[in-house]
């Protein structure tokens, strides 16, 4: 069976960046989903294997999103990418450290936008061991 | 109390207020004149970088003098006392050739004697601190240069508080527009990510040779260069002095271009666009680029207003008021504005639509709005839509007519 990857960004067009970066590292089943809720609802629905998520959305943020997800048991296993335009190294290492602190868990990798297609694969055959 | 101690207080008073740089000079050097029980008092400030006196605040008794000179005195108490960072104690003037009597003695009162201190800041050396003639004795005593040092001391204290005070305000600003310019680097790192996107799904398409693929990444490419073309454009707009260029024109036929051009891509968003148009208004002499600039912002917000409720109605009217005033007005009955963003949505890179909006619009809106003498209102209620009026002044009133000849950017808030 596929490998099912569930993106949440509010950008379409950032979705299909990812859809083709991905379709490059191998063949997974790709969800696109365009807000912190939708995500959520298809997290929970159909648990998939791997969660790619923008961290600045309108309504419910990327970090709200991580935390419900991280929260239910369902959903708290699956290995979390998040991806931001906005913060700088420091910022991260900053929200990296407060994650661990709040919830134990952090996300696999937080990767800054412009999107650098190497780093992305790079981590996505790190999780798939490909 | 101690009579020195109670000056001291009423200087230490000073501390906490509004800062007002002249009024604590003024009071430094009265209550150090009184403190010290001298006939007069003086306070001297000193620029470094040219080695001059460049103002000095003097009391006589209850007469208070002040003169922004900027003299380079070449000898005198107070440069002696600036050069050798140190008191200086002067018991007999006219065989001191450390006294000066055109530069000290201003209106040739005789002196008998004379102490002085430098004010030394943080930083740097302030100015000087001096009394002249004590009261109640021949010269001033080994008790007085305490005090008087004290009170330097406490001179220092309050001027670096104004400095430090005003830079803060400053740099309070500065981090104002650094935050601001955190946030549209997001909304246009947002957009440079899907330009490296089609680029790359370009890219890996002529490997695969899939013309579709082409097709596909090369529409998101001139998608979003086309988005990032409107926010610079809007950032040009509104942070660079800008010539207005004023022309008569017919605001009806402004509304309806605006209506055609945009008709179609609302439509497939399930959004209608209608128009309203009041024959009466005439000719009106605007800057033609900068209205519809700034009303395809107030159109493309209610387009989106609706779009995020699934669908709806923008209306644009124009409406004749009197002889001198017109309004054109955008409603829309999409999702509405909460309350609590209502005071914010003017502010620039203010935005709620995460990274489909840079937090320009609505600024440079008003901005140009207001630039032509007009004025900007919204009424909103969630769920029920908003409604913007835009107020202008019909004939050559205010800025009417004789527009600025600079408008200088706003981004310093």
């Amino acid at each position: 069976m596929k490998n099912q990857i569930l993106i949440i960004d509010d950008e379409p067009d950032a979705i299909r960046f990812i859809e083709a970066i991905l379709s490059d590292v191998g063949d997974f089943d790709c969800v696109a989903a365009s807000d912190g809720d939708e995500g959520l609802k298809a997290a929970r629905k159909n648990p998939p294997q791997l969660i790619i998520l923008d961290v600045m959305m309108p309504r419910k943020d990327g970090f709200k999103v991580f935390y419900e997800l991280k929260e239910s048991e369902n959903t708290r296993d699956i290995p979390i990418i998040m991806l931001t335009g906005v913060a700088d190294k420091a910022g991260i290492r900053f929200v990296k450290k407060d994650m661990q602190d709040y919830m134990g868990k952090e996300p696999v990798d937080y990767i800054e936008k412009p999107l650098d297609p190497d780093r992305l694969k790079r981590t996505v055959r790190n999780i798939f061991n490909i | 109390m101690s009579s020195s101690i109670q000056h001291l207080l009423a200087l230490s008073h000073l501390i906490g207020l509004r800062p007002d740089t002249p009024h604590v000079l003024s009071q430094i050097a009265y209550h150090t004149r009184l403190a010290m029980k001298s006939e007069m008092s003086t306070l001297a400030l000193y620029d470094k970088i040219t080695n001059e006196i460049y103002y000095q605040v003097h009391w006589q008794g209850n007469k208070k003098s002040e003169s922004f000179i900027r003299t380079n005195p070449d000898h005198g108490s107070l440069i002696w006392c600036i050069q050798h960072h140190r008191l200086l104690d002067i018991r007999d003037p006219s065989n001191d050739p450390r006294f000066n009597p055109e530069n000290d003695a201003p209106d040739s009162k005789q002196v008998r004697s004379v102490l002085a201190i430098p004010v030394q800041g943080r930083l740097s050396t302030i100015g000087v601190l001096r009394v002249m003639n004590k009261r109640t004795a021949k010269a001033f005593s080994r008790y007085d240069e305490k005090i008087l040092t004290l009170f330097a001391g406490y001179a220092a204290l309050l001027l670096d508080n104004e400095r430090l005070f005003e830079e803060n305000i400053s740099r309070e600003t500065l981090s104002n527009i650094g935050q601001n310019i955190l946030n549209s680097a997001h909304g246009l790192k947002n957009l440079l990510n899907n330009i490296d996107g089609g680029a790359y799904i370009v890219e890996r398409s002529v490997q695969n040779k899939s013309m579709e693929g082409v097709h596909e990444g090369w529409d998101i490419l001139k998608r979003n260069s086309q988005r990032l073309r409107d926010v610079v454009l809007d950032m040009l707009l509104y942070s660079r002095p800008r010539e207005t260029d004023f022309h008569l024109t017919d605001i009806n036929h402004l509304c309806s271009e605006l209506i055609i051009l945009m008709k179609d891509s609302a439509a497939r968003d399930h959004v209608e666009m209608a128009i309203e148009a009041d024959d009466r208004i005439g000719k009106i002499c605007l800057d033609h680029k900068a209205v519809s600039r700034g009303l395809m912002n107030l159109l493309g917000n209610a387009v989106f207003a609706c779009q995020s409720k699934g669908g709806g109605k923008v209306l644009l009217s124009t409406q004749l008021v009197d002889d001198e005033t017109f309004k054109i007005i955008v409603k829309d009955d999409g999702c509405g504005i909460p309350v609590e963003n209502l005071a914010h949505i003017f502010d620039v890179f203010f935005t709620t639509k995460g990274s489909k909006g840079t937090g320009l619009g609505l600024a440079v809106s008003k901005k140009i709005i207001t630039e032509h003498g007009g004025t900007l209102e919204v009424e909103s209620e969630v769920g029920a839509g908003s409604t913007f009026t835009m107020t202008f002044p019909r004939t050559g009133r205010g800025q009417w007519g004789r527009p600025k000849a600079r408008n200088t950017g706003e981004l310093a808030l």
